[in-house]
């Protein structure tokens, strides 16, 4: 039994700090360096209190054979950062915690400035078509820029697929920029297209369209979300399913997911 | 005579009464809190929209209509201003002289775009008036000085924001020339505005 404990034993300041691979201020028994030394098992806090507590009193308390570990309920905490162990609900709340500090602009005036932005494209431009492309191209220089705001103010992780990064655009970015809650729908069976659900469109304030007119008034958004999430290596096919000012319920946005972009060096950059 | 204007309910743009001239009401244009209250209505969900979100459009605006004439611009400023000013006077029953009108400009229409006021007003009585806002949003990124091109540059974004108080006056009634001064400071602008009182 003292041989088993033995081994058992936690890896020593030296062992940690190797592999830590790096010095670090406080030796504490810390979750990363305990997985990072090949513990199977992150304890939480109850059972770091309770080798504190043991330790303190210098005697291991010893289990008998039989006993099982004690269950804990809490989960592995993960790695900071990343995102593996959130799922909506706390999306939610963390949208709605930005939007809350944020500083907020009038709406009206943005719906008007938009508006006649639209309606000096559609003069400007005789085709429709061209006029959802421009508002699309718009979107997208946005977007570009809008990313970074987005990471600096939210500070979400890393997403692990692309459905956790859906998520986020819906709970999280557009509550924050446009104070608006999307629900996801429509998953196709890859998980790599889904619909974001808009119940109410800011942009949407006081706007008509002319009937039999193919105008995306709110095409601006695709383009934002394509934007963004090139500039984050995923390139993403976006556009309008269903629009309110058409006649339909809600507004659908569908984004598909075309490839995970690789970053490479331009040709003068490579080894010949 | 100015006639008094009667106060308005709650449900609109701001249940605060404007004064007529020479009388001030106590607090009501003062404070901050009282400002807020003055513009606080039933909020619909998605009512505001984030600064952010609001400013990259809007410099991505700008920056396309640095091809467009100013002529364009300012018009486009004039419908926006125009428009907007008749949000922001939706429920009140107005019937107020020349600097009164331009106080609600630097009050109220300025707040409901930037939530701020204007920071310095100045008249010669004889309709002329200077505005001055020293922290302008959309200049913040403008640098300035005594380059001629940049000088151009900066006029032409101003007159998007001439065209607003342009369209904002005709929509209460006012004829008006607008212009603003290149900047000398960092986001600080003053625009002139000349009112023609053949109206």
């Amino acid at each position: 039994a003292a041989l088993r404990r033995a081994a058992r034993r936690a890896p020593g300041r030296a062992t940690r700090r190797r592999a830590r691979g790096f010095a670090y201020s406080s030796w504490s028994r810390s979750s990363v360096s305990r997985r990072a030394a090949g513990w199977p098992q992150t304890r939480c806090s109850t059972a770091r209190t309770a080798t504190r507590r043991n330790s303190i009193r210098g005697l291991r308390r010893s289990r008998g054979v039989g006993e099982p570990r004690p269950q804990c309920s809490h989960r592995p905490r993960s790695v900071r950062g990343s995102m593996a162990s959130q799922n909506a609900k706390s999306l939610a709340r963390q949208g709605e915690q930005i939007w809350a500090k944020m500083p907020k602009v009038n709406g009206e005036f943005f719906a008007l400035t938009y508006g006649s932005l639209v309606v000096q494209l559609v003069e400007d431009f005789d085709d429709i078509g061209e006029v959802n492309k421009k508002l699309e191209e718009m979107g997208y220089s946005i977007g570009t820029r809008i990313i970074d705001e987005f990471l600096a103010k939210s500070g979400v992780g890393g997403c692990a697929d692309f459905a956790e990064t859906c998520e986020v655009i819906a709970k999280v970015a557009f509550k924050m920029f446009l104070g608006v809650d999307v629900d996801i729908a429509n998953w196709n069976d890859d998980k790599t297209a889904c619909s974001l659900i808009l119940p109410e469109n800011p942009l949407n304030e006081n706007v008509e369209l002319p009937p039999g007119k193919e105008l995306l008034y709110s095409n601006i958004l695709c383009g934002v979300i394509r934007g963004a999430l090139e500039m984050i290596l995923l390139k993403v096919d976006c556009y309008y399913v269903k629009d309110v000012l058409r006649g339909d319920e809600t507004n659908e946005i569908r984004v598909c997911l075309l490839e995970k972009m690789q970053v490479e060096m331009a040709d003068e950059y490579k080894e010949s | 005579a100015a006639i008094s204007s009667c106060r308005v309910p709650m449900g609109g743009w701001g249940g605060a009464p404007v004064a007529t001239s020479g009388q001030k009401l106590p607090g009501r244009f003062g404070t901050r809190r009282a400002r807020s209250q003055a513009f606080s209505r039933p909020k619909r969900e998605g009512d505001d929209m984030s600064e952010c979100a609001f400013d990259s459009f809007f410099m991505e605006l700008l920056s396309k209509s640095r091809l467009d004439s100013d002529e364009r611009t300012e018009r486009r400023g004039f419908e926006i201003g125009y428009r907007f000013m008749e949000r922001v006077i939706q429920t009140r029953v107005l019937a107020m002289d020349h600097l009164e009108v331009i106080k609600l400009l630097c009050k109220d229409f300025w707040y409901g775009i930037f939530r701020k006021q204007i920071d310095k007003l100045q008249t010669n009585h004889r309709g002329v008036f200077v505005l001055k806002d020293y922290s302008f949003r959309w200049m913040h990124q403008c640098s300035c000085g005594t380059d001629v091109v940049l000088n151009k540059v900066n006029v032409h974004v101003l007159q998007f924001p001439c065209g607003l108080l342009r369209g904002a006056l005709s929509s209460l009634g006012l004829c008006a020339l607008v212009t603003a001064d290149p900047p000398s400071a960092q986001s600080t602008c003053s625009f002139n505005i000349h009112i023609h009182h053949e109206d």
